[in-house]
């Protein structure tokens, strides 16, 4: 018989092309070996930072390595430090011992929704940790092994470890839904402090630790650079509205200490932010200063260890001591306010030493922060605004269409899901929200969250914020939404690149450049161009 | 022109779907295929609708331009997936698989299995498409890359002697281990 043409069934071997399974084998979760996948993992963390912060086994090494350097007994330090943990924080031995497997939280996780690893699923995260729990801290473990999911330590399961818990942006999402409110956040927070006490860290995670302590801020910046930066930010202030504000650097018996997330400082979009500080505390003539050693208000230190949330976190208080101020005004960041609202009095205060913050504009006492003596930004500017004391021209913002990410942390860990929309409508005329399902506490992450920012697993960023971007992408292409407003630094450099993905054409804002743009100045020329250096757009019949 | 896979247009479709999310873990593919949120499931609802939509333009010969948007969809998606290259491309093949199977009884028709084959280059012709554009997709993802890096990076360039990691020359800005 011929050989069948190209245009013949029988060319095809379709029996053949059937057999071919695209299925990949399906294993129990415990015993696959994990498969490092490019796009997927984080460079680890150089010998040098390691070193500086006195970290345990600086060495270089690749994830990739067969062989990882670990000390000789690693195993019994893991099984130490989990004692010691376990021992330390309840919620940690609760959150191991009392899931139940209902899985109300295994669809929930935005690198689940988006990637399909069922190791993804909060639940099994969380069982890396747990199947080792069971085995060698529970009696049950102990006789029956794997008969209640215990598994026994091997380099292998380290490995998996690493892989998973950093997938993880510890956004909190899960706990939103699991009926016992536990937290994988906490459980990824642990695995990863056992990780370090092995070496087993991500560059991107300590090098900026290891800046932060050296220098006071993530990225290194020195005093001079940041003197350097505040003004190059006032000249493009001045291009804009005229006005030439002030920059108090390091200014003994100022007020208010002003602390933000280092991220500003240095990448577009989070710069406009910056100078939307600057030009608000001129406006309302505030009594204020930066702190070039206090000059960072994310800390790292909470993708580490406890302990390193405390070393980093210090120089706050330190700084509000040493200059005499009354309290702490604190910018639009994420994690930086997880790690002031819940860690920050436990671990370096009772900061008796300073007032409870009272604003000079409108005498408001902000009680919530009456025992950490330090204020979030957008419930400052809020109050300002409630209280008419900013002339704002929402017109200034008509060439946006607006819509509002809650960042896992202002949001979850603490509830801030008001003051944020009430500046923006105060200061744009067209805002809209995202789905109900997408918004306030069942926000989805950005997926760069938790020092998992960099650009070496750009896949998994992107297909973790896949849920946000598909939000974003259906008020994009249904109210013509063409600005996505966030308060938080890291926010506003990963949902960038989200949108440029998932919704080109969506640009992204911190909610102080939206202010400062509406912001009517005393003594400012004409503004016809936006801190972009954009031209603005006014709405038809609008002044 | 294809009378008998309109005729099987519904089935042949669910077919291709459960094919398409077979290439994913178990729990996975069950998830994806029951929750009809589209923003709680994303993946998912995407599959589902842009699947119909490329079968429903290759059937009823809609705008190509519409044909492309509903590929590019599905295949952003697993562009960042961990699938190999063949497999993120691959499930436009099961289109073809999916319609043997269920014309499977009407082959023994000359006319019937005519139908199947032009069908199947049809086929080809979309996944020819999809591979460009996979191509593509996975060329913004490395553009971003730098896109993040220069973002900063052009910010860094003129403060540079006020860094301070830079001024004792051991690191360099574009270092890809580096903190940016
Ligand atoms: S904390 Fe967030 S990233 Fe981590 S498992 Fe839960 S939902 Fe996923
Ligand atoms: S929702 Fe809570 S109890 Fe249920 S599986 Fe998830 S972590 Fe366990």
């Amino acid at each position: 018989m011929a050989e069948p043409r190209p245009d013949e069934m029988e060319f095809y071997k379709q029996e053949e092309l059937v057999q071919i399974d695209y299925t990949p084998p399906q294993t129990s979760w415990m015993r696959t070996p994990v498969d490092f996948r490019p796009g997927s993992w984080i460079y680890p963390a150089k010998a040098r930072h390691l070193e500086y912060l006195g970290l345990a086994n600086p060495r270089e090494w690749s994830p990739l390595d067969e062989d990882w350097k670990l000390p000789e007994d690693w195993k019994e330090i893991i099984f130490e430090g989990m004692r010691e943990r376990l021992n330390k924080y309840r919620s940690f031995k609760l959150f191991m011992d009392i899931c139940v497997r209902c899985g109300a939280c295994a669809d929930k996780c935005h690198f689940y929704i988006g990637g399909g690893d069922p190791k993804n699923m909060p639940v099994l995260r969380a069982e890396l940790l747990r199947s080792v729990y069971r085995r060698d801290f529970t009696l049950a473990g102990k006789l029956v092994g794997k008969w209640v999911g215990a598994r026994e330590l091997t380099p292998e399961v380290l490995k998996e470890w690493f892989y998973y818990f950093f997938q993880c942006t510890e956004c909190r999402r899960c706990s939103v839904f699991c009926p016992y409110g536990i937290d994988t956040a906490e459980i990824t927070i642990m695995g990863r402090e056992l990780l370090n006490l092995l070496g087993l860290n991500v560059n991107w995670v300590i090098e900026p630790v290891s800046n932060c302590f050296r220098t006071g801020n993530h990225l290194g910046i020195q005093p001079h650079g940041l003197k350097d930066t505040l003004e190059f930010f006032a000249e493009d202030i001045e291009e804009v509205t005229g006005i030439q504000v002030e920059i108090p650097i390091n200014r003994k018996g100022a007020e208010i200490l002003f602390v933000t997330p280092s991220g500003d400082f240095l990448a577009d979009p989070g710069t406009y932010t910056c100078m939307g500080y600057m030009m608000l505390f001129h406006e309302l003539g505030l009594d204020y200063t930066w702190s070039s050693y206090a000059s960072e208000g994310g800390n790292f230190g909470l993708f580490t260890s406890h302990e390193m949330i405390k070393r980093l976190n210090a120089k706050i208080y330190a700084e509000a001591r040493r200059l005499g101020v009354k309290w702490i005004l604190g910018g639009e960041c994420g994690h930086m306010w997880r790690v002031l609202h819940q860690y920050m009095d436990t671990m370096n205060g009772p900061a008796d030493f300073l007032e409870v913050p009272k604003s000079p504009v409108t005498g408001t006492v902000f009680e919530n922060a009456a025992s950490t003596r330090m204020v979030h930004i957008i419930e400052f500017v809020a109050d300002a605004i409630r209280n008419n004391k900013l002339r704002l021209d929402p017109s200034r913002n008509d060439g946006l269409r607006v819509t509002f990410h809650d960042s896992c942390n202002p949001a979850r860990s603490m509830g801030f899901f008001e003051e944020p929309r009430y500046v923006i409508k105060s200061v744009c005329n067209h805002f809209c929200e995202m789905p109900e399902n997408t918004i306030r506490e069942q926000t989805f992450c950005c997926g760069g969250g938790a020092g998992l920012g960099t650009d070496e697993n750009m896949e998994m960023r992107l297909r973790g914020g896949f849920p946000r971007g598909n939000a974003v992408r259906y008020v994009q292409e249904k109210h013509g939404v063409n600005r996505l407003a966030c308060i938080c630094a890291i926010d506003r450099a990963t949902l960038s690149t989200v949108c440029d993905y998932w919704a080109p054409g969506v640009e992204v804002t911190g909610i102080h450049e939206l202010v400062a743009n509406a912001m009517v100045m005393e003594g400012e020329k004409e503004r016809t161009l936006n801190l972009r250096l954009e031209p603005i757009e006014r709405g038809e019949g609008v002044s | 022109m294809f009378e008998l896979i309109c005729q099987h247009r519904e089935r042949i479709l669910e077919t291709w779907l459960t094919k398409i999310l077979s290439s994913y873990p178990e729990q996975t593919a069950s998830f994806w295929s029951r929750n009809p949120n589209p923003f709680a499931n994303p993946v998912g609802t995407t599959f589902k609708s842009r699947a119909e939509r490329v079968f429903s333009a290759l059937l009823d010969g809609a705008e190509p331009g519409e044909l492309c948007l509903a590929l590019e969809d599905i295949l952003k998606i697993r562009a960042v997936q961990e699938l190999t290259a063949a497999e993120s491309v691959g499930f436009v093949f099961l289109l073809k698989d999916a319609a043997a199977e269920v014309l499977a009884e009407h082959l023994s028709d000359p006319g019937s299995l005519k139908q199947l084959i032009r069908f199947s280059r049809q086929v080809d012709l979309v996944a020819l498409e999809a591979f460009e554009i996979f191509a593509r997709s996975r060329e913004r993802v490395f553009e971003l890359r730098v896109k993040e890096l220069k973002r900063t990076g052009f910010l860094l360039l003129k403060r540079s002697s006020q860094i301070a990691g830079n001024s004792d020359g051991t690191h360099s800005p574009t270092d890809p281990g580096e903190v940016q």
